[in-house]
């Protein structure tokens, strides 16, 4: 618990760059969510399904909390703490999982902000509307926006801890998911449902095409578990110049 | 208490370790020398379980570094000034390290206050120069309260006054029985608080002695002033010494004794006007078993 306690401790005391992440996410969100329920409000009928479309505007968060897992594992080699983090701590696979559990500590405190500004507004501009009604579904939507994105901020973790390069590890992550994926997805059709991206949109399941739940759900771990050994055979055998 | 034992670290082509053995005697101060691009630092991050050995080992207490139990209440080390985020502050730098570990957070303003960072605790590390940094590392270092310290250049960016209280820290260190290995291109710092010297140089083993048995096997040589130096050289000469430069009326003379010169001089009616032993320093050890 104590080295959970020291990575939370790195985030809190060198504040700066994590704060400007939780502004302009919740910046993004509040934003998106003003939009989306002045038109609604405007409408004179709800879409159906415009309590889920208010839920996935939290989805935002993931490409926050994606970030957040690269920049706790690139920050100390960037900065070389990391010298010192492994001179307390030298059987670094301990290390890396308690940055994972620190990761998924923040990322679920990076989400519950966003999933409150977009429910919290929603529920209350729209609460005299009959056809507005925000119940069981919605919310099972929103657990599986806090799993999504803890996954997604482990993914980030595991890249940073693997590549160590905070630029590398960035502009991978988004060439993965925004072109790489897409690209492969548009010239092997038959392997879209075992991509990353996808399988994040099958455990989200804010897109009606996306595979379901218990298919994205193991095809994520795997990525994972395969990111996880990787980056820990890595970690475990890089030199520390 | 730590042990080199045929040590060797390749980085691809480059062999930056060769089967480098040493042993750092317990409870003393032992300067670790070579030139630059000798090997000292990734031997020192070998010891430390920074680096993966190519071959042989290296064990602190009888045990590889990331065998140790609470290895920073064991060992302290100090690699290089820049290991701190920029962002956080001394006492958060500290207090990250006392986490990590298990150390008492009181422990943090002891250390601080130690180095002499207490009034400056608060401010972003970014802002300290690099004596400042090198004094927080020292902290760092100090805040398991080790019974090794293992210290790579620590008095870099150190002003007079820095490398003075520096010496005098461990000093006071080496007092209360703690065992320091301690690299530095400073050789007139080592000298004053070394017991023990191991000098490498590309990455092999040179020599590993007393400070005082290096200075003295270095020996300069006896400067004799004669105006008969002529006589004096033949004299010298004559009786097996061997004479390594004249120059005007100066002479040195190595491998004897000024007493021996002296004796001689006055047996042959030479007369001398001065007569010094040349005291070799660390440096000139240094420099002649690495040049």
């Amino acid at each position: 618990m104590r080295l959970v306690g020291a990575e939370l401790m790195k985030v809190v005391t060198a504040y700066r760059t994590f704060l400007g992440i939780v502004l302009a996410e919740l910046g993004i969100v509040l934003l998106g969510t003003i939009v989306t329920v002045r038109d609604a409000a405007n409408d004179p009928f709800l879409s159906p399904r415009f309590e889920r479309d208010l839920v996935g505007i939290g989805a935002t968060s993931l490409f926050f909390v994606t970030l957040l897992g690269v920049l706790i594992a690139t920050t100390e080699y960037r900065h070389g703490t990391i010298t010192l983090t492994f001179l307390s701590t030298p059987v670094r696979e301990k290390v890396l999982a308690a940055k994972t559990a620190a990761v998924l500590i923040g990322s679920a405190l990076l989400v519950a902000p966003a999933v409150l500004i977009s429910v919290g507004i929603g529920t209350l501009w729209l609460s005299d509307r009959p056809d507005f009604s925000f119940g069981g579904d919605e919310w099972q939507l929103v657990g599986r926006l806090f799993l999504a994105a803890m996954m997604v901020s482990v993914f980030g973790l595991f890249i940073g801890s693997a590549l160590k390069r905070q630029l590398g590890a960035i502009i991978l992550v988004l060439g993965w998911l925004f072109f790489a994926e897409p690209a492969i997805g548009g010239l092997f059709p038959g392997t879209q449902d075992y991509l990353a991206g996808t399988s994040v949109g099958g455990v989200l399941g804010d897109d009606d095409t996306a595979p379901s739940f218990w298919h994205s759900l193991p095809v994520l771990t795997a990525y994972l578990v395969a990111l996880g050994v990787l980056a820990t055979v890595l970690t475990r055998r890089r030199d520390i110049t | 208490m730590i042990e080199v034992d045929h040590l060797t670290k390749r980085f691809r082509k480059t062999v930056a370790v060769d089967d480098l053995s040493f042993k750092v005697r317990e409870g003393a101060i032992t300067g670790f020398l070579g030139p630059n691009g000798a090997g000292k630092t990734t031997t020192l991050r070998i010891v430390l379980g920074l680096v993966r050995a190519t071959s042989g080992q290296a064990l602190v207490m009888g045990r590889p570094y990331r065998g140790l139990d609470s290895p920073t209440r064991r060992v302290g080390a100090v690699l290089e000034a820049a290991n701190f985020h920029p962002g956080r502050s001394g006492r958060n730098h500290l207090r990250v390290l006392a986490t990590a570990t298990g150390i008492p957070q009181s422990r943090v303003d002891d250390v601080l206050a130690l180095v002499g960072l207490t009034d400056a605790a608060g401010r972003r590390v970014g802002g300290y120069s690099l004596g400042m940094r090198q004094r927080l590392s020292l902290a760092g270092a100090l805040l398991g309260e080790p019974q090794v310290l293992v210290l790579d250049e620590p008095a870099n960016g150190l002003d007079p006054q820095g490398i003075r209280w520096l010496r005098e820290l461990l000093r006071t260190l080496a007092s209360e029985g703690k065992t320091i290995l301690v690299s530095s291109h400073v050789l007139p710092e080592i000298e004053q608080i070394a017991d023990e010297v191991v000098i490498i140089h590309r990455g092999k083993f040179v020599e590993h002695a007393t400070t005082a048995e290096l200075a003295a096997r270095a020996t300069g040589g006896i400067r004799a002033r004669s105006p008969q130096v002529d006589r004096l050289r033949a004299a010298l000469e004559e009786a097996g010494i061997k004479v390594s430069s004249v120059e005007g009326d100066l002479l040195v003379a190595v491998g004897t004794t000024a007493a021996k010169i002296g004796e001689l001089a006055a047996a042959n009616g030479i007369v001398l006007h001065e007569l010094v032993a040349e005291t070799a320093t660390l440096e000139e050890a240094f420099l002649e078993l690495t040049t």
